[in-house]
This record gives C-alpha cells, sequence and structure tokens, in this order.
C-alpha cells in the first residue's frame, strides 16, 4: 500500500470511530495533505530508545511497568483512548451488583509517576514501514512498538446491531456493563437470553458465569426469570470447563442450547434469528456479538485479521520492531486478563533484548481463573503452557467458596501489580 | 474388475470389526485423547451429534433440538478432542450408518504437526440437493487446510456468515455470492482457512451432486488446535 493511500485508509479508520475525543475539520483533506495539524509528530523525534505503546489494558500496562524496570532510560509511551483503567473481570460482578465499579477502577497516575508518559488518544493506523503510528492527536514515531489493542466487537456481523446498538447491553464493555446492571434492575419477569459468540472470545467461562449470576440475581428479588444459554459453539467453553458447566446449568434449570449461531437481533420484536433461521424470543438479552482484532491489524498488513506474530517472543514476524501481545495477537494463550497481563510481562522481557539491554529469558505463560457458578462460589481452571506454546498441564475443578475467595484476591493482586493498589 | 474390487471392499467394511452399524454410538474419548468418528452410510443419511443434555432430551422427547446436525451425509470424520477432560458425545444416525472410532494422543499428534505432517482432521461426502444448497464448514482453526471436491462441474463458493444471510435471505443472488466469494472454484477448491470462523460452502446444481470436504491439520495450525 502506497502510503498516501495508507494515510487515507488511516483516515477513514478513525472517521468511523466512536470516541469521546473528536476531531475538528475534515479528516480524509486532514490525511491527505501531510502538513495537516492531524499529521504532526505529537512528540520530539525519538532519541533511539523509544517504544510505543498502543492500549492501556492488562497487556500494555503489564509490558510499560517491566519495560520501565528492564530499560531504565527507556522512552515509554502508552497510547490509551479512555482516561482510566476498569479492570474487565469485574464487569461481571458490578452487573448484578456484587461489586462497586469504582472499586475496580484505577488511573493511569501510577504510570506517569514512573516516567511512562501517558497520552489519551484514539489510534487510527500504523505504518510499520515508517515507523510510525497515527492517531487523533497526530503521528508518533517510535523505535519499538508493542500492539495491545484487545478485542474488538463485531457488531457488523449481528443484522440491525449496528444500526441499533440500544437492543443490546452486555459486560464486555463499560458501557455495556453500565446498561446491562440497569436493565437487570428494572427487569420485571420473563425470558432472559445470554448468547455466545464462536470461540474464541475474550474470557470463555464470562457468558455461562453471567447466566448463572442472572439466575441467582433474580431469584433472590424474587422475579421470575426463564434463562437460556444460546451459544453458537457446541459445547460451554473453555473446554475443560465444558461437563462442569453443563452439570451447573442442570441443577439451575437453565437452558443449554448449542450449536445456534445467532446472527441477528430484532429488537422491534424482541427476537434473536439464527443462522437457520430459527427465532428465539427474550424479554432480556445480553449478546456478545463475534470476537474480532481491530481493522487498523490487517490494514497495517501485521496479520489478517490478529498480528502474526512468533508467540514466544511476541514478534511481528514481518517486522522486527513491533511485538504485540493479548487478544489481537495470534497466539495460542486463552484470551483472559491473567494471560494478557504475562504475555506483556513476557513480551518486555524479549523486547528488551531486542533493544540491547540484558533481560533473562522469562517464564512460560500460564492461565488461572476462577469462573463464578454463584455470588459464593467459584470453579478453578488452570492451563500452564510449555515454553514452545504447546499446552502442558491443565487442571480443572468444580466449585467451591475457596475459590470464590480466591477469585477476589485473583484480581486484587493482578490490580495491584499493574497499578501498585 | 471394478464390481469385483466393490465388492471385496463392501465385503471387507461389513466383516471388518473396526466398522460396525449402528443407530446411535456413544463415544467416550479420555482426556490427553482424540478420537476420530468415521460415518459411512450407501445412501445419504442425517446425523446428529449432541453432548449429554441434548441426548437426555432426545432420550426424553425424541427431539434433536441442539444437537449439531449434517444432513445428506455418504461419510463423515468428526474430531472429538478431548485435551483437557474427559469428553462424551453421542451420534445419532435414524436410518443406521456404519461407526468406526478411532484415538490418538494429543500431544503426539501435535508434536507430528509440529515436525510437519499434514494430518487429516475432519471431512464429509454430501448429497447437494438440485438448486442452490449448503453446508456449514465449522470448527476451524487459521491455515486449516481445506479441499472440495464435486462429482462432477458446479459452481462452489465458500463464503462467511454474513454472505451465507444474504443469499438465504434472497438479499443476493448465488451468482453475486460467487462473484464476489475469496474461495470459489468450478469442481474443487483447495484453500487455507483466514481465522477461526466457520464458513459455509454453498453450491448450485442442476440434479443435485455429490460434494466431499476434508480438511487437513498442519504446522500453521498446530499451536491452535489438533
Amino acid at each position: 500500500m502506497k502510503r498516501r493511500d495508507a494515510l487515507k485508509t488511516i483516515g477513514g479508520t478513525i472517521a468511523g470511530l466512536t470516541v469521546a475525543e473528536k476531531f475538528i475539520g475534515n479528516t480524509k483533506e486532514a490525511f491527505a495533505d501531510d502538513k495537516s495539524k492531524y499529521h504532526k509528530e505529537m512528540l520530539p523525534a525519538p532519541g533511539g530508545k523509544r517504544v510505543v505503546i498502543i492500549g492501556g489494558g492488562f497487556s500494555g500496562v503489564s509490558f510499560a511497568n517491566t519495560l520501565r524496570e528492564l530499560a531504565p532510560d527507556a522512552e515509554i509511551i502508552l497510547l490509551e483512548r479512555y482516561p482510566f483503567f476498569v479492570s474487565g473481570p469485574s464487569h461481571i460482578d458490578y452487573s448484578v451488583g456484587i461489586k462497586r465499579l469504582e472499586d475496580a477502577t484505577r488511573s493511569y497516575y501510577s504510570l506517569r509517576e514512573k516516567g511512562i508518559k501517558v497520552i489519551k488518544t484514539e489510534v487510527g493506523g500504523i505504518l510499520p514501514e515508517e515507523n510510525k503510528v497515527v492517531a487523533s492527536k497526530g503521528s508518533l514515531t517510535y523505535n519499538h512498538l508493542l500492539i495491545s489493542t484487545g478485542i474488538r466487537m463485531a457488531d457488523e456481523e449481528i443484522l440491525q446491531l449496528s444500526e441499533n446498538p440500544a437492543y443490546n447491553a452486555h459486560t464486555w464493555e463499560l458501557e455495556g456493563t453500565i446498561e446491562l446492571r440497569r436493565r437487570i434492575e428494572t427487569f420485571k419477569g420473563g425470558k432472559v437470553v445470554v448468547s455466545v459468540p464462536s470461540a474464541p472470545f475474550k474470557c470463555p467461562p464470562g457468558p455461562y458465569e453471567t447466566a448463572c449470576l442472572l439466575d441467582e440475581f433474580f431469584k433472590k428479588k424474587g422475579v421470575t426469570a426463564d434463562i437460556s444459554v444460546v451459544d453458537s459453539n457446541d459445547k460451554p467453553q473453555p473446554p475443560p470447563l465444558a461437563q462442569k458447566w453443563l452439570t451447573v446449568f442442570e441443577k439451575k434449570n437453565i437452558k443449554y442450547m448449542p450449536n445456534n449461531k445467532v446472527v441477528e437481533i430484532d429488537g422491534a420484536n424482541k427476537q434473536l434469528v439464527t443462522d437457520k433461521g430459527d427465532k428465539i424470543t427474550y424479554d432480556l438479552v445480553t449478546l456478545i456479538p463475534p470476537n474480532k482484532a481491530s481493522t487498523i491489524i490487517k490494514e497495517s498488513g501485521l496479520g489478517d485479521p490478529f498480528v502474526d506474530v512468533d508467540p514466544i517472543t511476541f514478534k511481528s514476524k514481518k517486522f522486527g520492531n513491533i511485538f504485540a501481545t493479548g487478544d489481537c495477537a495470534k497466539v495460542p494463550y486463552t484470551k483472559s486478563a491473567y494471560t494478557a497481563m504475562y504475555q506483556g510481562k513476557n513480551a518486555a522481557y524479549y523486547a528488551a533484548i531486542a533493544m540491547g539491554y540484558s533481560a533473562k529469558e522469562p517464564a512460560p505463560i500460564h492461565n488461572i481463573c476462577y469462573p463464578y457458578t454463584s455470588a459464593a462460589e467459584s470453579m478453578l481452571i488452570r492451563v500452564d503452557w510449555e515454553k514452545d506454546g504447546k499446552v502442558g498441564k491443565t487442571a480443572a475443578d468444580d466449585p467451591k467458596t475457596d475459590y470464590r475467595d480466591s477469585r477476589s484476591a485473583w484480581e486484587s493482586t493482578l490490580l495491584k501489580s499493574l497499578f501498585g493498589s | 474388475m471394478d464390481k469385483l474390487f466393490a465388492t471385496l471392499v463392501i465385503t471387507f467394511l461389513l466383516y471388518s470389526p473396526s466398522f460396525a452399524f449402528e443407530y446411535e454410538k456413544k463415544v467416550f474419548v479420555e482426556r490427553e485423547k482424540v478420537a476420530f468418528v468415521e460415518i459411512k452410510s450407501d445412501k445419504p443419511v442425517d446425523i446428529f451429534i449432541m453432548y449429554s443434555p441434548q441426548y437426555k432430551n432426545y432420550t426424553k422427547s425424541g427431539s434433536t433440538e441442539g444437537a449439531f446436525d449434517m444432513r445428506n451425509i455418504r461419510w463423515y470424520i468428526y474430531p472429538i478432542p478431548a485435551m483437557f477432560d474427559d469428553q462424551t458425545v453421542y451420534f445419532i444416525v435414524k436410518e443406521g450408518a456404519e461407526f468406526k472410532v478411532t484415538y490418538e494422543n494429543v500431544k503426539e499428534r501435535i508434536d507430528r504437526l509440529f515436525k510437519g505432517d499434514m494430518l487429516l482432521r475432519s471431512g464429509a461426502d454430501s448429497f447437494f440437493k438440485k438448486g442452490i444448497d449448503s453446508i456449514r464448514l465449522t470448527q476451524n482453526l487459521p491455515d486449516l487446510q481445506i479441499e472440495i471436491e464435486a462429482s462432477e462441474d458446479v459452481q462452489i463458493a465458500v463464503v462467511k456468515v454474513m454472505d451465507y444471510i444474504s443469499l438465504t435471505r434472497g438479499k443476493k443472488s448465488f451468482e453475486e455470492i460467487y462473484e464476489n466469494a475469496s474461495f470459489k472454484g468450478v469442481k474443487s477448491l483447495n484453500f487455507r482457512s483466514p481465522d477461526f470462523d466457520d464458513l459455509y460452502l454453498i453450491a448450485k446444481s442442476e440434479n443435485g451432486v455429490n460434494i466431499k470436504y476434508k480438511t487437513w491439520a498442519n504446522k500453521d495450525t498446530a499451536s491452535s488446535g489438533c
């Protein structure tokens, strides 16, 4: 792709984004003119050790903190579109009133205190041949780049959803989480449908946890709710917990409907429609759209749809100075907050080595997760990957009160390691 | 000579201890194993694949709701990976069919893939009714090799869900879908799955056609699945 074409594409991409931070003027013209303010460098040219991170989620923050320790004199810049961090695993808790959102919220000031520059901006494109990122505040040249943009909700793959976002509310995004809480609080009873996309998707146990917590919430409140899980997959996710989820659903009388790929939400008639044309009615719905990667990845030629990386070093297979971690990278690890954090940490080691710093080879990735089956009990799942990315050991256990406590400690520890509190 | 060969093959299939004619098959897969369930039939049959909750419902009511169904199948191979936990899967063929189950160790299979072997993962030989007919290719992996072969010259398009829906809802014609399909061909097709997304194999024929597909795991899929 020619540079000018790339810039036009990027201009279009940014123009299509729904962000709080709005552009002034005509974006297309802005990108067609290299002298435009939108294409001006945000910061002076780098001194040779500038590392830019796109995305301040678990992975990006973990990378920034670890690299700060390994490369004390590196210039680390984190680009993030939101002004603060809200822990994703807590979204489900908040939706049913288990946790307050402010308890899961952190500011980026702890990073700034370590000398990491955090810039609130929306990234619209990457020009790998020019070592440049183009964002709503201007462009930024890097020596090394980490892409940790997370997942993108592909609303466009559910008919009527892009045009009518109010038809749906789900906990995979913050805004939807707040809206779902409101809908749950005001629900008077009837059919509740939790719709699950095809794997892989972020936080694989999440939809099934939602179904269990909704069941408990409505029972406690005395609201009659007939709960169904409508699943695109042939069994509940992640696979190690499939049988355990089925047992839990049977006990709770939650209807499980596998092999139902939802392709349309007809909010006017309160129906979901599957690829076979079957219609499923609802009174309250939480539909998780297909999980895809940011379109800037494909447009920049770094992979389609996920960034093509070595699963051990997280280094791009095309550009030696680009790394990618977490949900946007093509890696064999579970799409969870926990692995994202460790991927960020490990990638920082390999980035430091690539920058000429001395760093030991990090330990292989592992995942620990405690999915809720009720507000009082959680299950356990642990997966250890071997050094080469192959699955090594796995463990899964039935719901226990102890694991519920472990879950609280698990998330607190993650947040503390990232933000210091 | 062909008749003699066919007779020998049929005789072998009927008397081979590894194949058995059954209407229902319960397949238990021990943790760290992957089972490949192969189903054969002389005439096209419908196959319903289900886990315990759907099977319980089926035995109670006869309903196959929630089952994964494959229609008009003469040959089918379905993988059941039990990488992390034991799995039990039920197969129902109301007309009856020949079943054979083979087991492999997941880790050994992944090692073979990493070393460069191409291994058969799934496949089907299905009768596509005259006009436009389709089949869902599911459980895909990025870079999974997909081979498609029809019994005669017909246009075959492989598309993602939104194009499939446009066709089934009459918003686009088969010709439009075919024109813009990323993967298309006449009689045969060989390509790599771009990602995990389900794909829909669509064909248009005047009198109906048999279409066989096979998917092959390889070195590039080894880190995603076996």
